[in-house]
């Protein structure tokens, strides 16, 4: 079978056998793929460091008549290394490539998944304030996952949102009459910062700071409505 | 239908790292296939196993004895403590026959993936060896990989209030390597750690 090459990120690595390698691997137009990385654990690695977590590659790929590809050689395009320099950083990095695993589908053509970790990671190395842009990451997953901040309108009546309390649920809008049965309420400044992380560009997220004052009222909504998007709890949500 | 017995093997044998349905099943078959005193001394070795063996009580490596023989050696170099993730890392140490003092296993490197943090490594303990036990050199032997080195980055940090040199295995080109094969990461990781000849 004829092999074909892709850029690729890696989002886990579990040991098989003895020296061998299952690799889940984000692409950009493929979506996620799970591949076997054969000798990957010996010392004179066919790999060398580039198959390794927080490196863009190019992966070489093998289908199989069996389902799971074969990885057949990666050379490393960019590595963003100097995050694991930081204990802080390699921590929201791990959150953030966790979450990109979780969030992504096998065979899904879309590269926003692909393009928001390569953006995070490149912000993190770059020196962008870790917690920020774990938030906005986290906001973005969300919105891309379809639970995106519906602004204008309440998602619970259709109706007009006034200029006084706002309140949110699943990170959507709703009016003060909906309110007490949908949930929490939060600042203006919050909301903002709220849409304005859905809206920046990827290019430019790691010039949006998140105060820790903001960030108290949006964690707590935002983790929750990650998880329940995820259909999972993320291992590393504790931690960071 | 599969009988209780085989459907139960091949489910223990399933909860083993890398072992598959497919796996499991050829193990089990092999087992049922083996001379009875085979698969006797199979089951006995992995009761005695559980039964004898433990943690040493200083360095955490698995023994029969209370302290484990590396710890309990004269002929060790007490003062310097060589830090491994794991049992099969030491192993390997071991069969280099190149380090002459003693070990601290971690059980595990910091993993955010995995749910794994420093609180669930044994950094305590290791600081703790550190005030009792007149160490001078503390061995950072993580693998050089992405978890490995943060987890060294980690025991770094815990380690710098106290009195004690703290050095990390070099990293780069293996031996029987070729430069022309080795990728960018590997020969800065070389540069980096380059010293004097």
């Amino acid at each position: 079978m004829r092999t074909s090459t892709t850029k690729a990120f890696v989002l886990r690595m579990i040991p098989y056998r003895d020296a061998d390698m299952v690799c889940t691997l984000l692409t950009r137009t493929e979506g996620k793929i799970s591949a076997m990385a054969r000798g990957a654990r010996r010392s004179k690695r066919r790999f060398g460091g580039a198959l390794d977590y927080f490196c863009l590659v190019e992966a070489e790929l093998r289908p199989s008549k069996s389902g799971m590809a074969s990885l057949t050689s990666v050379n490393l395009i960019s590595s963003y290394s100097r995050i694991t320099e930081d204990v802080e950083r390699f921590t929201a990095a791990s959150h953030i490539v966790e979450v990109s695993r979780l969030a992504s589908k096998e065979g899904d053509p879309s590269p926003q998944p692909f393009d928001l970790l390569q953006a995070s990671l490149e912000a993190l190395q770059g020196g962008g304030d870790p917690k920020s842009l774990v938030r906005i990451f986290q906001i973005k997953t969300v919105a891309h996952l379809g639970y995106a901040l519906a602004g204008g309108h309440c998602t619970g009546c259709g109706g007009p949102i006034g200029d006084g309390e706002t309140h949110l649920s699943d990170l959507s809008l709703v009016c003060s009459s909906c309110a007490p049965r949908m949930s929490k309420t939060i600042t203006q400044g919050a909301v903002k910062t709220l849409e304005a992380a859905q809206r920046i560009p990827y290019s430019r997220m790691s010039t949006l700071s998140i105060t820790p004052t903001l960030d108290q009222q949006l964690g707590p909504l935002v983790q929750n409505a990650l998880t329940r998007a995820l259909g999972a709890t993320p291992n590393s949500l504790d931690i960071f | 239908m599969i009988a209780g017995p085989i459907r139960q093997l091949i489910k223990e044998f399933q909860r083993l790292p890398g072992v598959g349905e497919k796996t499991a099943f050829r193990l089990v078959m092999h087992v049922l296939e083996s001379p009875q005193p085979q698969a006797q001394a199979l089951a006995d070795a992995l009761v005695e196993i559980k039964q004898r063996i433990r943690p040493c009580s200083r360095c955490f490596q698995m023994t029969e004895e209370e302290v484990c023989a590396i710890c309990a050696s004269p002929k060790r170099d007490s003062s310097v403590i060589c830090v491994v993730e794991d049992q099969a890392s030491l192993m390997a140490i071991e069969r280099a026959r190149q380090f002459y003092g003693i070990y601290h296993v971690l059980g595990g490197r910091v993993s955010p993936m995995e749910g794994v943090g420093p609180g669930d490594l044994r950094i305590a303990e290791l600081l703790k060896r550190i005030e009792g036990e007149g160490v001078k050199e503390v061995v950072v032997a993580t693998n050089p990989n992405v978890e490995g080195e943060a987890t060294a980055l980690y025991l770094k940090r815990a380690l710098e209030p106290y009195d004690v040199e703290i050095t990390r295995i070099a990293r780069g080109i293996p031996m029987g390597g070729d430069l022309e094969y080795s990728d960018a990461l590997t020969l800065g990781r070389a540069f980096e750690g380059r010293m004097k000849y």
